[in-house]
């Protein structure tokens, strides 16, 4: 009752604007939300919907004629659990490996004692300035003899220099009164950044685990440039080959033109959105409160 | 001072590595000029291989003796790059062929075909990743590239030797392997072309018996049907919900009928007049005519409002509201042969499309729209093939009416049946589930050589019937329109073929929808001469000249 009390006793009471301008808020978002929502919404109903209904397009609020042999037809590919073998690895090695090392390059960056550290960080910023090109990258990829091999998906993405940026600047917030009373207590500079730097930064990692993350489930061009063997395709190479030959009977000039099952084109690019987007939208919820939290870090303080 | 010497070298240092990066960074175009994909490692292919080869050769002497690809001891890899139809590996397909012709089989499967061409030229760029076998579509600036860089083998000495795929296009079309030759021999074969016509005139069957009307035969006929179909309610339901023409959104395609009412004209291609010269067609004073007919037809609401906007084919259809459309021949035979159609006779069973008979018009030889001779789609053996003509041997017996019924469709009994009438039933289709779960393999190496003759089961008898049809009823005008053999030498074209075809579709569009006038049709022609319309026709003029002199000469030695 007393807390009850309590809280009724130290509430503040709007004024009329103000309750507007919260009134106005909340609509206004939940606007921009639905406007966010409605077309991932759309295509999960479509890809659910009947093949004739999808043939007539139109926005699908709705599963018009349920239907799932659309997903039956994805995940009938034996290429697809193949493709999320690859993914799924690919995904935690570059994640893990890439947050890694890239936390412990900015935090070289941020210290105002390492040698060259300036002109260090010019040449990390030259690298978000001037790409080399993609023929340069295959090259470089074949003289490593890493064409048709994994690890050519994970080893160019490593490090972004997007990212070091903001650890970097994140790192630099941290004050220097916690590495000079760890260096009291005997600590070496690995000690202190695993032990201490790490744990203190956890906002900031989160946020570049799923920018790695989802920057690694998406890519499907390093499998289009640099792996050949179907069995070691990222699933969303596998998706995008099975779309295109889904539509490309269509495409060349209506020949040969057989429905042979209860999915279409635009079914078939439904279902594989949903494919391809629902792991990642899994992680989402878990490292939000974090990533909102690591990029207002890294960008005011930068 | 010391600080300051150290920054200035510094600054040097990186403005060397900056300028060293981006000149590796663009480093890679070669002088060969632009690219048909516009692809940034298209340059590559040619720079690359053009560092270690010197250029086409001749092809080196072939013995008369041919090699039997069925008794070869040893063992022969080839490595094939393909994109289409059946892409699993060790497939029971694939296995058949390996034992058959001692071969093993590494498939490069392209990407798709937003990515496949960039893929393509990095394969062909790397000496040792290139395919023995390689597919590619359109990229004819890149296949000019890798002819000039020998990275493709002559196969015109092995053509001689190995006759299916030659046999078999001389049989369809004698121009196709014109098309496909170079002028110092054969170094791509065609992997498909499309039938000679592949679209025929359709009419709502149903709408017609209610309105109590005949097929329509001539061009005046059709403009009735059509205004009969929108304003005296086809349908019966009481709605003024119906339309005369529709179909495909800013496709000319879809006003064919109106278009080969008048001949010497057409909505892209050019066209040979009866001097000889050559015209380009959305330019020719025909195209006025057809212009009129279809703009009069759209201004009294006799064509679906939304056939200037650049809408899906397929969604058309499925939600039909006209009774008229130039479409696709395989819409017309069975119901359930296509999505669309599916979709639309869901909505409405009692409707009935039928293909009818191209309508007469003012030219009086009616013509269905002539697809090119030339094949969409190529591949070719590489350098990198450890044996040429054992390759082109096998590939060449692949394609024997009997092994490519095997590979596409199956062994009879097992896969596919006849019914009494002849016609094909499949018993496990070449998309169905079961092909791909089973692993069976069936549409291996699609568009790597695709028969369009009695072996083609995928066509029903009266689907093939009526491509016969409409490619024997196309000839004529196919034989009144230009095919350039090879467009890398046609570069005002090249040049200038965006702005032209920017301002045709403009025009040509405006005038349809009503906010352009026909009265402009001079001030449309000089603004195209001011696009560079006279040289490209020039230029055209003079290449079609060579073209001719050269097919005369390629069939006399054909003879």
């Amino acid at each position: 009752m007393a807390a009850k009390n309590k809280t009724a006793g130290t509430a503040i009471k709007k004024s009329t604007p103000e309750k507007v301008f919260t009134i106005f808020n909340y609509a206004f978002f939940t606007l921009i939300s639905i406007i966010m929502i409605i077309p991932f919404w759309h295509v999960l109903m479509m890809s659910l919907s009947d093949v004739n209904e999808t043939m007539k397009g139109g926005i699908f609020l709705y599963v018009k004629g349920f239907n799932v042999d659309t997903y039956s037809q994805v995940f009938k590919n034996p290429m697809i659990w193949t493709g999320f073998a690859t993914a799924i690895g690919v995904t935690l090695i570059g994640t893990l490996g890439g947050t890694l090392l890239t936390a412990m390059m900015a935090y070289a960056l941020s210290k105002p004692r390492l040698r060259f550290g300036k002109v260090l960080m010019v040449l990390v910023l030259f690298t978000m300035l001037f790409y080399g090109g993609t023929v340069p990258s295959y090259l470089l990829m074949k003289n490593l003899r890493l064409i048709d091999n994994r690890w050519a998906l994970i080893l160019p993405g490593l490090i972004s220099a997007y990212n070091v940026i903001v650890m970097r600047s994140f790192f630099s917030s941290i004050s220097d009164s916690f590495e000079e009373s760890a260096k009291l207590d005997g600590a070496n500079d690995v000690t202190i950044f695993f032990r201490i730097i790490i744990p203190l930064s956890k906002a900031s990692i989160a946020t570049i685990v799923l920018f790695n993350a989802v920057m690694y489930w998406n890519d499907y061009f390093s499998t289009v440039l640099y792996i050949n063997s179907t069995d070691k395709w990222a699933l969303q190479a596998v998706l995008r080959n099975m779309l295109t030959n889904t539509q490309q009977a269509m495409q060349q000039a209506g020949v040969n033109v057989r429905a042979s099952s209860n999915v279409t084109a635009e079914t078939i690019k439904a279902g594989s959105v949903v494919v391809a987007t629902v792991p990642i939208l899994i992680i989402y919820p878990f490292l939000q409160k974090y990533f909102v939290k690591g990029v207002m870090i890294g960008g005011v303080k930068g | 001072m010391k600080k300051k010497l150290v920054k200035r070298l510094l600054a040097t240092a990186l403005v060397t590595v900056m300028t060293a990066s981006m000149l590796v960074g663009c480093g890679s175009g070669s002088s060969d000029g632009g690219s048909t994909s516009g692809s940034e490692t298209s340059d590559a292919g040619s720079s690359d291989a053009g560092a270690s080869d010197s250029g086409s050769e001749a092809a080196a002497p072939v013995s008369d003796e041919k090699i039997d690809v069925l008794n070869q001891s040893e063992k022969m890899t080839l490595k094939v790059a393909c994109m289409t139809g059946f892409t699993q590996t060790d497939s029971q397909i694939e296995q058949w062929l390996e034992e058959k012709y001692n071969i093993d089989i590494e498939m490069i499967v392209l990407p798709g075909w937003a990515d496949g061409q960039q893929k393509i030229s990095l394969l062909m760029a790397d000496d040792n990743e290139r395919p023995d076998i390689i597919w590619w579509w359109s990229m004819d600036t890149e296949y000019t590239a890798w002819k000039n860089a020998g990275l493709l083998v002559d196969v015109s000495e092995y053509q001689k030797k190995y006759t299916n795929i030659v046999d078999y296009y001389n049989k369809m079309d004698p121009n196709t392997m014109f098309y496909t030759a170079a002028e110092d021999g054969m170094y791509r074969i065609p992997g498909d072309v499309a039938e000679p016509s592949c679209e025929c005139l359709l009419i709502r069957q149903d709408w017609l018996d209610n309105l109590g009307l005949e097929v329509p035969t001539t061009l005046d006929e059709l403009k009735e049907v059509l205004r009969a179909f929108t304003e005296d309610d086809p349908d019966g339901n009481g709605q003024n919900d119906t339309y005369g023409l529709g179909g495909d959104g800013y496709d000319f395609r879809s006003f064919w009928p109106f278009i080969q009412a008048y001949g010497n004209t057409h909505y892209d291609r050019f066209c040979v007049n009866e001097d000889g010269t050559v015209g380009y067609g959305p330019a020719q004073e025909n195209t006025k005519k057809w212009l009129a007919d279809v703009a009069d037809l759209y201004a009294k609401g006799y064509i679906t409002p939304n056939i200037t906007t650049d809408t899906d084919r397929d969604e058309e259809m499925a939600k039909a509201n006209f009774g008229v459309t130039y479409s696709w021949i395989a819409w017309t035979t069975t119901k359930g042969n296509s999505s669309a159609m599916n979709a639309f006779y869901s909505a409405n069973p009692d409707a009935k499309w039928v293909a009818i008979d191209m309508v007469k018009g003012e030219n009086g030889n009616p013509q269905e729209d002539p697809a090119t001779s030339s094949a969409w789609a190529f591949f070719g053996i590489t350098k990198n093939c450890s044996d040429p003509e054992r390759a082109y041997a096998i590939w060449d017996d692949m394609c024997s009416e009997e092994n490519y019924i095997h590979r596409r469709f199956g062994v009879e009994g097992e896969h596919w049946e006849r019914d009494e009438d002849g016609s094909v039933n499949f018993i496990i289709g070449n998309d169905s589930d079961e092909n791909n779960n089973q692993n069976i393999g069936l549409k291996l190496f699609d568009n790597l050589m695709n028969r369009k003759d009695e072996c083609n089961f995928d066509n029903t008898p009266e689907m093939q019937a009526l491509f016969d049809k409409s490619g024997a009823e196309s000839r004529d005008y196919a034989a009144s329109l230009v095919e350039w053999k090879d467009i890398t030498k046609f570069d005002t074209w090249i040049d200038h073929s965006t702005d032209i075809e920017d301002e045709k579709n403009q025009y040509l569009w405006g005038v349809i929808a009503g906010s352009e006038s026909l009265d402009n049709w001079d001030a449309y022609i000089e603004q195209l001469d001011a696009l560079g319309l006279q040289e490209v026709l020039a230029q055209g003029n003079e290449i079609y000249a060579a073209q001719k002199a050269e097919m005369e000469e390629y069939f006399a030695n054909q003879e």
